[in-house]
């Protein structure tokens, strides 16, 4: 493959793709199980961090755990000039719905985890918020890129977008936004919103 | 017979680049808005100097030296050997930045787990390994051709 010291097509062809093959085995464990535990150089674990989930930003890094820890924490869906009120317990006494959905981050990391709390729906339903209304999610968070986002109907209805109370079997960690935080499928892990205060209902 | 076919697949395979790119191309621009677009660009290029400003001249300086270094191995090995010494050049490159995130203080706990200097040795020590047996093999076996051509000369 080496002619007069020098590389041959055929040869540098196979070196880009064996460097590439090296890099996609030894960093994509940090979003795909399979390749886990050739995971040497990906900046991120699967399972790493509290309740085995990794955090892209923590309670300290938002400057939210005062807010977040506050016993007089209610999340308020606004519809309109209406607003209901509603804690922690007030939540965990509603209907319980579990969903199976990754965190993907788009910093390039992927971590499955069992998401139970309230269906996003029910709570929709409970103000009678029409089936084709996006909502606007707020977050405790003083200030963020992504402290306010807007989310579609398509995913404001789906029966797997759940206001998260607990994860992986236990009560959200500070971490993972408690009190309550939103989880949605096919949304990338910023538009999760955690420390979630208020659900607006948009007509 | 074989030249046509091997010309068929390769426009099949263009045609199929081309349209799935087309495709991509046609939902990028009608479902993203433009400060999505604008900030795509953005990072696309930023890549693109990052990869021809900072990863190929850093590969391509340690090729150089590699050069002179495999100047004397048996031409058999030399590719070999080039090919595992860029695959260490290009992980040390992707290493280097967590080594400096890491030796900085951060407030993330789950970020930045593993002990990479650790595994970063480990991995040069698997490439010197199978640079050395690729070369030894080669070094036989062009022995042993060798051998066999003056024994057949006798």
């Amino acid at each position: 493959m080496t002619e007069h010291g020098r590389t041959t097509r055929r040869g540098f062809l196979f070196g880009i793709g064996a460097a590439a093959a090296a890099l996609v085995a030894l960093t994509a464990g940090q979003s795909f199980g399979v390749l886990s535990p050739l995971n040497l150089f990906g900046p991120r674990r699967q399972g790493a961090g509290p309740q085995s989930l990794p955090v892209n930003r923590t309670a300290e890094q938002a400057k939210v755990s005062s807010r977040a820890l506050d016993p007089s924490w209610r999340l308020k869906v606004v519809d309109g000039p209406s607003t209901h009120e509603y804690s922690r317990e007030h939540l965990l006494a509603l209907q319980q719905s579990e969903a199976e959905l990754p965190i993907a981050c788009v910093e390039g990391w992927s971590t499955d985890a069992s998401w139970r709390g309230v269906r996003l729906r029910d709570l929709l339903a409970s103000v009678a918020a029409p089936l084709d209304s996006a909502v606007r999610l707020t977050s405790l968070e003083p200030k963020g890129h992504y402290r306010v986002t807007t989310m579609g109907p398509e995913f404001a209805h789906d029966p797997r977008t759940l206001v998260a109370l607990n994860v992986n079997g236990e009560p959200l960690d500070l971490d993972h936004g408690f009190p309550a935080r939103i989880i949605a499928p096919g949304r990338p892990g910023v538009l999760q919103t955690k420390w979630l205060s208020t659900i607006e209902v948009l007509r | 017979m074989r030249a046509r076919m091997r010309r068929a697949v390769r426009i099949v395979c263009a045609i199929l680049g081309v349209a799935l790119t087309a495709t991509g191309l046609y939902f990028l621009l009608t479902t993203e808005p433009p400060a999505a677009l604008l900030g795509l660009a953005v990072w696309l290029g930023a890549a693109v100097v990052l990869h021809d400003g900072v990863f190929a001249p850093a590969v391509y300086v340690a090729n150089r030296i590699l050069a002179r270094g495999t100047a004397r191995l048996p031409a058999a090995a030399t590719t070999s050997v080039r090919i595992l010494f860029g695959i260490g050049t290009m992980l040390t490159l992707v290493v280097a930045p967590e080594l400096v995130a890491q030796s900085r203080p951060h407030s993330n706990p789950t970020i930045l787990v593993g002990d990479y200097a650790l595994r970063l040795g480990a991995v040069w020590g698997v490439i010197a390994t199978a640079a050395v047996i690729v070369i030894l093999w080669s070094a036989r076996r062009t022995r042993r051709r060798s051998d066999r051509l003056r024994s057949t000369r006798v």
